[in-house]
């Protein structure tokens, strides 16, 4: 079976891990637990017809201690930038961690993620903020890893953007 | 280079060997098993034949064979089987050395100072 690796990136506590919970394991946890290098999951999908294995890579998220090794890049087919909505430094993070993962490993398929949908009354993200990184050509698409919306959507829609390639 | 005696060098490998349940894979540029050995059962390896594709009995590989030059160094990586590993990848003539060292010890330290800075962050 084809197998693809796809990398979940983003600043800490952004809800990487869960997102991949929710997806992998259908379950969700309030308790924040950080994530310490990287932790490796595989789900396989169907896209049209055909199953393909995606290896999900995710990486531990960067702080001021921790910056990203890229290593944990390498092979990498496409990747998952998140943000918290509720924190407006994670989109500003997304924007450096993008060019650095783009530096690294070439113009790969990639969307943004914004997780949290569950607490809009907190974000810090404008829908006009949105609308211009979609004018730029980014998919961006918002998530609650606590209530499942677009948790799939994420991971089907960049496996068809893989598959596409 | 220094010359390391030997004496050091078989208390380091029995340190690894039972400490760090040190295991390996030797894959072919193909990406097929050439050899393997130490406690790989430690990281839910098993069932391994020579000759087989790599990246269907150890799915983390994806994408990361062959190298092509450099060394790899893949730190606290935890797979489904919840071990957490060290990972080096370095080449040979004979292929790609896969080597694995428990560092279940360091992600848990490590986890709890992160833990602490990361939960600080949210009351700056």
């Amino acid at each position: 079976m084809l197998q693809k690796k796809i990398c979940m990136v983003g600043a800490f506590a952004t809800g990487k891990t869960s997102l991949v919970a929710k997806y992998v394991h259908s379950i969700f946890s309030e308790n924040y637990q950080t994530t310490v290098g990287v932790k490796i999951d595989k789900k396989i999908v169907n896209i049209g017809g055909n199953e393909l294995s995606l290896i999900l890579w995710d990486l531990y998220g960067e702080d001021d201690f921790q910056k990203l090794r890229l290593s944990y890049l390498r092979g990498s087919s496409a990747y998952l930038l998140v943000v918290d909505g509720t924190r407006h430094e994670t989109l500003e993070k997304a924007f450096s961690l993008q060019s650095k993962v783009e530096e690294s490993i070439g113009n790969v398929p990639f969307l943004l993620v914004i997780n949290k949908s569950d607490l809009t009354d907190e974000w810090e993200i404008e829908i006009e903020e949105m609308d211009k990184i979609i004018e730029r050509g980014w998919t961006v698409i918002q998530t609650s890893a606590k209530t499942g919306l677009g948790v799939e959507e994420i991971f089907q829609n960049i496996a068809e953007k893989i598959m596409e390639r | 280079m220094f010359d390391i005696p030997i004496p050091i060098m078989n208390h380091l490998l029995d340190f690894l060997r039972e400490n760090r349940s040190l295991a390996y894979v030797l894959v072919d540029k193909d990406g097929c098993l050439l050899k393997w050995g130490g406690n790989l059962a430690a990281y839910g390896i098993s069932n391994l034949q020579k000759g087989e594709k790599i990246v269907q009995k150890i799915f983390f590989l994806e994408g990361l064979l062959p190298l092509d030059g450099s060394p790899l160094f893949l730190p606290c990586m935890q797979t489904q089987y919840g071990i957490c590993a060290d990972v080096h990848v370095f080449q040979s003539k004979e292929g790609d050395w896969v080597l694995l060292l428990d560092a279940t010890w360091d992600e848990i330290h490590i986890s709890l100072i992160q833990q602490q800075n990361n939960n600080a962050s949210f009351f700056k």
